[in-house]
């Protein structure tokens, strides 16, 4: 299997295609850790609680009508639940090209952070609701 | 600079209370963005949750594109066809 160097990473937010505003993307699945530790043992003993999974972007911020802020400020102030689809490339899904998605909320969101000169960008974090977490491979 | 009239507090608990229950409507990409794999001037049927369907029309990437209106055809009484045909 060839290693991949991140060109083209797919990233749709809300059924938007916002690749090309999109600088880094990190896609975090934690379970809870549940410590079932009893007398039987010398050790600790974990167990698997509730997934606490999230998908982080980082976006270059675009004041544009139907861009990055247009995009995410109505999703923020409707608190509406919306999927979020992420790939290692932009070519489709596959066995080589598995798609990661779930249904986000976003609860925080940062339309302005930078200093001067710099580009500015907004790390967001988009919480995946319930149990829709899901990596398609077809 | 002038901003968007707020809506009603009533309206914007009807729209919190109704943004995950299903709808479906045809859109028209307005903006640049691809949206749900259309491109910008593509016409497209879809169904989503409110909530979505709303963001997307907020935010400027879609427009809600009414349905052609059927002509209604009244069909004439005869005490009209009476005074048409004298």
């Amino acid at each position: 299997m060839a290693r991949l160097i991140l060109k083209n990473c797919y990233v749709e937010i809300n059924s938007v295609d916002m690749s090309d505003h999109c600088s880094s993307a990190e896609i975090d699945v934690s379970k809870d850790d549940i410590d079932i530790t009893n007398f039987g043992g010398a050790g600790r003993e974990h167990a698997a609680g509730l997934q606490d999974n999230s998908f982080v972007l980082n976006l270059q911020q675009d004041f544009s009508a139907a861009e990055v802020d247009a995009t995410l400020y109505p999703l923020w102030f409707n608190e509406v639940e919306f999927p979020v689809r992420v790939r290692p490339t932009a070519a489709g899904v596959g066995t080589d090209n598995p798609e990661y998605s779930g249904t986000c909320i976003l609860l925080e969101y940062k339309p302005l952070s930078g200093d001067v000169g710099a580009l500015s960008e907004t790390s967001v974090s988009f919480v995946v609701q319930r149990d829709s977490f899901d990596r398609a491979t077809s | 600079m002038r901003s968007a009239p707020k809506p009603s507090a009533a309206f914007n608990e009807r729209r919190l209370a109704n943004r995950n229950n299903k709808a479906s409507g045809t859109f028209e990409v307005v903006g640049r963005k691809i949206v749900m794999g259309h491109k910008k001037g593509d016409r497209f049927t879809v169904e989503a949750t409110e909530g979505e369907l709303q963001a997307l029309v907020d935010s400027g990437h879609l427009v809600r594109v009414e349905p052609e209106p059927t002509p209604v055809v009244v069909a004439a009484t005869p005490a009209e066809k009476k005074v048409k045909n004298g």
